[in-house]
C-alpha cells in the first residue's frame, strides 16, 4: 500500500487536574490517502480527543499529548508554532457546534478558511483576493447555500446551514485531510443524512481523506468504509465495513440494549 | 431524654441566633453612630442652615441669559473634550481588553499583568485624573482630554472585558484550526464578537464623559467647569444658575442622542451605504475638529509624561510616609461620607421605587409616570455642582459631600429600585391576595422578600461608586481625602499627592472586591 497520510503511534492523551483523566491510552493507527474512516464510540470514549490531538487543538483544553503523530511525514507534536499553523492549514476541521462567528456574513465565515493562503496585511484589512472570494462562493453553492444568502449574517442560518458553512470553510483550505468531530450530532436525522452525503461526495469526487466521528450506529454503518471503534480511550476495532459483524460490534461498542457497559 | 436535649439544643440555637442578631444590630448602630460623627452630621444645622440653600437658589433666580454668547465656546470645548477623551480612551482600551482576555491570550503571564493594570486604572476617580493631569500638563483643555481618556479607557476596558469573558470560544478554535495566526484569530473570531458590546460601552462612556467634562474645569481642566469656578468666585449667582442649566440641558440632550444611536445599533438597522459613510464622515470630522481646536501640542505631552514618571518615582523611592496616618484618617472620612450619603439616598429612593412602579399597588398612572421622571432629572445634575451649592450653604466640610452624594444617588437608585419592583414575580402576590391578606401583608410577605436582596445589592454597588466620588469631592472642599489632595496640590507637594494615591487605590480595590463578593452572595442566595 501507499504511504499513510496520517500515522498515529503510541498516542496517549491526559487531561491533568486533581483527578487526571486518561482520555486516550496508547492508540496506534494509520490512515491512507483517500480513505473514508468513521470513528465510532459512545461519548467519553475518546473520539473527540483523538481528532483534537491530531491538529493539537486539545492543547487548548490543557491536555498533555504523548506519543507521535505524523501528518504527511511531519511529526505534529514536535512542530513549532509556525509549522503547526502550516500543518493545520492542510487539515480541515469540522465542529459539532459549527463554530461560525454569528455576527459575520456567511461569506466571511467561509473566507476564514483561506486565511493561511492570504497575505497577512490583506487578511487583517479584510481585503481578500478576488480568486478566494470566487472560490468561497463556489464552495458555498457546492455545499448547498444559494448565492443570495452569502451576504446574510451567519446568525440567520439554521443549524444544518451553519454546518454547511463549516464545510465550505474547510474546503477553502484545499485540505489534504478532513477531520469532522460529531458533525451531525446537533442536527435532525434528515439534515444529518444530507450533511453526511456532502462529506461522502467530497471524499469520492476529490479523494480528500476524511475521518468522521459519529456516535450514531445507523449513520456509522451507512457511511463508514472503514470503522474504528473506540472504548475507554483504546481502539477495540479497526476493520473495513465488510469485515464487521454488526451485532457483536454494537454490543462491544455501545453496550447492551438496556444501556449497561 | 433525647427529646429533652433536642429541645434544649434547639432553644440554645434560637438564643444564639437572637444573640447574633442583636449583636449585629448593635454593631450596625455603632457603625452608623461612628460614621455620622465622622461626617459631622447633625440635623439641627441642616434645619438651621438648610434655609440658606433656598436663599442661595433665590439669589440665582432669574438666570442671567445675557452671558450665553460667551458660554458658547466653553460649551463646545466641553463637547470636544468629551469626544476626544472617549475616542482616545476607546483606542487605548481595545488592546487592554484583547490582551487581558483569557480566551485570546492563554498565557497567564500576559493576561494577569494586563488585568491588574486595568484594575488600577479603574480605581482612580474621574476628578483625581483631572487633578493629576492639570498638575502634569498645566491648565486648559489638553489636561481635560488626558484625564478623560484615561477615565474612559478604564471604564470601557473594564466593561468590555466582562463581555469578552462571555464571548463564544468556539469560533476561536475554528479559526485556529485553519492555521491562522494570533492576529488573524483576533481579527476574525474575537473582534466580530466583541465589537457590539464595545461600541455600546463607548457610547455609555461618552455620556459619562460629557458629565465629567462639564465639571472638571472646576479644577482647571477646561470646558464649562472653568466658567463655573469663576462665576462662583465672583458670587455671580445668576450666571452660576445659567451655567448649571446649560450643563443640565447638555447632559439630557447628549443622553437622548446616545440612546437613539444605541437603539439603532442594537436593532441592527440596515443603513444605506451612503448614509453609513456619511455617519462615519461626521464622526471623523467631529474628532478631527476636536483635535485641531484643542491645540494639543507635543511639548505639553512630553511635560506630562515627565510629570507622571516623577510622580511614580516619588511614590516608590521617597514616599511621604509621615503623611500616611493623615491620609488614612481622611480616607476613613471619605468612606464615612460615602456610607452616610448612600444610606440617606437609599432611604429617600426606597419609596420612590415603589411609587414609580405601578406593578403591584394601585397608584394612579399619572403619578407613577411622573415619579419615574424624577430620577432621570436628578441624574443629570453632576454631584460636583450639588457639592458646590451645598458648600456655599453649609461651608466647607464633609456634610456638603454627604448631601451631594445623597441627592445625586437618588437618580440611579430610584431608577433601578423601580425596575426591581417592576420585575418581581406576581405569583406570590396573587397567592397572598387570594388568601385574603391585606395590602400591607402582601407587601410584607410577598413583595419585600423578593426585592430586599436586590435592593441591598444595589445599595452596595452604589456605595462602591460613591466611595470614588467621596474621595474626590474634597477637592472642591467637601471633606475626605480629596481635601488633603487639594491642599497638597496648592503647595505642589507631589509626594503627598502620591501618598494619597497609595491610600486610595488599595482601598477602592478592596471595596470593589468585597462589594462584588457580597453582591454575588446576595443575588445568588
Amino acid at each position: 500500500m501507499a504511504t499513510p497520510i496520517l500515522r498515529v503511534h503510541n498516542l496517549t492523551v491526559i487531561y491533568p487536574g486533581v483527578h487526571p483523566v486518561k482520555a486516550l491510552d496508547n492508540v496506534n493507527l494509520e490512515i491512507y490517502p483517500g480513505e473514508f474512516v468513521v470513528v465510532a464510540g459512545v461519548s467519553g470514549s475518546g473520539k473527540s480527543t483523538l481528532l483534537r490531538a491530531i491538529n493539537r487543538l486539545a492543547e487548548n483544553d490543557h491536555a498533555r499529548i504523548e506519543g507521535e503523530i505524523y501528518f504527511d511525514g511531519i511529526n505534529v507534536l514536535k512542530a513549532s508554532r509556525r509549522q503547526l499553523r502550516e500543518i493545520r492549514s492542510h487539515i480541515g476541521f469540522i465542529f459539532q457546534e459549527y463554530n461560525v462567528v454569528e455576527r459575520l456574513p456567511v461569506l466571511t465565515n467561509t473566507l476564514v478558511g483561506s486565511l493561511a493562503q492570504v497575505g497577512f496585511l490583506r487578511s487583517l484589512l479584510g481585503r481578500f483576493p478576488k480568486e478566494q472570494i470566487e472560490r468561497a462562493h463556489r464552495a458555498l453553492v457546492r455545499v448547498g447555500i444559494p448565492q443570495h444568502r452569502h451576504g446574510d449574517r451567519a446568525a440567520r442560518l439554521s443549524g444544518g446551514q451553519k454546518q454547511r458553512v463549516g464545510i465550505a470553510r474547510a474546503l477553502l483550505q484545499r485540505p489534504k485531510l478532513i477531520l469532522a468531530d460529531e458533525p451531525v450530532a446537533s442536527l435532525d436525522p434528515i439534515t444529518a443524512n444530507v450533511v453526511m452525503n456532502i462529506f461522502k461526495k467530497i471524499n469520492e469526487d476529490e479523494g480528500i481523506t476524511t475521518i468522521v466521528n459519529l456516535h450514531d450506529p445507523v449513520l456509522t454503518f451507512k457511511y463508514g468504509k472503514r470503522i474504528i471503534g473506540l472504548k475507554g480511550g483504546r481502539i477495540i476495532y479497526d476493520k473495513p465495513i465488510s469485515a464487521i459483524n454488526r451485532e457483536t460490534f454494537e454490543e462491544d461498542i455501545y453496550g447492551t440494549v438496556d444501556g449497561e457497559g | 431524654m433525647a427529646q429533652w436535649t433536642e429541645r434544649a439544643r434547639l432553644s440554645g440555637e434560637v438564643w444564639l441566633r437572637r444573640f447574633g442578631f442583636s449583636l449585629g444590630l448593635l454593631l450596625l448602630l455603632a457603625l452608623y453612630g461612628w460614621a455620622l460623627r465622622g461626617v459631622e452630621f447633625d440635623l439641627s444645622s441642616i434645619f438651621k442652615y438648610g434655609g440658606k440653600f433656598f436663599e442661595l437658589l433665590g439669589r440665582m433666580y432669574p438666570p442671567d441669559f445675557s452671558a450665553l454668547p460667551q458660554l458658547v465656546r466653553p460649551l463646545l470645548q466641553t463637547i470636544q473634550m468629551a469626544t476626544l477623551g472617549t475616542f482616545l480612551g476607546a483606542l487605548m482600551a481595545l488592546p487592554l481588553v484583547v490582551f487581558g482576555s483569557q480566551l485570546v491570550v492563554r498565557s497567564a503571564l500576559i493576561y494577569w499583568p494586563v488585568r491588574a493594570f486595568m484594575n488600577i486604572l479603574r480605581t482612580i476617580p474621574d476628578l483625581l485624573y483631572a487633578v493629576l493631569f492639570v498638575a502634569a500638563m498645566g491648565f486648559g483643555p489638553a489636561a481635560g482630554v488626558g484625564a478623560l481618556s484615561f477615565f474612559a479607557c478604564a471604564i470601557i476596558a473594564k466593561l468590555t472585558s466582562e463581555s469578552a469573558d462571555n464571548i463564544n470560544p468556539k469560533p476561536i478554535e475554528a479559526v485556529e484550526a485553519v492555521g491562522a495566526n494570533k492576529l488573524q484569530v483576533i481579527r476574525y473570531a474575537v473582534l466580530p464578537q466583541l465589537i457590539p458590546s464595545f461600541i455600546d460601552h463607548v457610547i455609555y462612556v461618552f455620556e459619562l464623559n460629557v458629565r465629567v467634562s462639564a465639571v472638571m474645569g472646576y479644577v482647571g481642566a477646561g470646558g464649562m467647569g472653568m466658567q463655573l469656578t469663576t462665576a462662583m468666585e465672583w458670587r455671580n449667582y445668576p450666571q452660576v444658575l445659567t451655567i448649571a442649566l446649560l450643563i443640565f440641558a447638555l447632559v439630557i440632550i447628549i443622553d437622548m442622542i446616545a440612546n437613539r444611536i444605541r437603539d439603532a445599533f442594537v436593532q441592527g438597522i440596515k443603513l444605506h451605504p451612503v448614509v453609513r459613510w456619511l455617519e462615519w464622515g461626521i464622526l471623523a470630522g467631529l474628532i478631527v475638529w476636536s483635535f485641531i481646536s484643542l491645540e494639543v501640542d507635543l511639548t505639553r505631552l512630553r511635560r506630562g509624561f515627565g510629570y507622571f514618571s516623577n510622580l511614580v518615582w516619588a511614590i516608590t523611592t521617597e514616599p511621604a510616609t509621615e503623611y500616611l496616618g493623615l491620609a488614612i484618617q481622611r480616607m476613613v472620612q471619605s468612606l464615612q461620607i460615602a456610607l452616610v450619603g448612600t444610606t440617606l439616598s437609599f432611604l429617600l429612593s426606597f419609596p420612590l421605587g415603589f411609587l414609580a412602579s405601578r406593578r403591584y399597588v394601585g397608584i394612579p398612572v399619572a403619578l407613577a409616570v411622573s415619579m419615574k421622571q424624577i430620577p432621570n432629572i436628578i441624574r443629570a445634575f453632576p454631584e460636583l455642582i450639588l457639592a458646590i451649592f451645598f458648600i456655599a450653604t453649609f461651608g466647607p466640610g464633609p456634610l456638603p459631600g454627604v448631601l451631594a452624594i445623597a441627592i445625586h444617588s437618588i437618580g440611579m437608585l430610584g431608577k433601578f429600585n423601580a425596575e426591581i419592583v417592576e420585575k418581581i414575580r406576581k405569583e406570590p402576590v396573587e397567592a397572598l391576595q387570594s388568601s385574603g391578606a391585606s395590602r400591607l401583608q402582601v407587601f410584607r410577605y410577598a413583595v419585600l422578600p423578593q426585592v430586599l436582596p436586590e435592593f441591598l445589592a444595589l445599595f452596595i454597588y452604589r456605595f462602591e461608586i460613591n466611595v470614588r466620588a467621596a474621595s474626590v469631592l474634597g477637592i472642591v472642599g467637601a471633606g475626605g481625602i480629596g481635601s488633603l489632595i487639594n491642599e497638597a496640590q496648592s503647595y505642589r507637594a507631589w509626594d503627598i499627592v502620591g501618598i494619597c494615591l497609595v491610600v486610595i487605590i488599595p482601598t477602592v480595590m478592596a471595596i470593589d472586591f468585597l462589594s462584588a463578593r457580597i453582591r454575588k452572595k446576595l443575588i445568588e442566595g
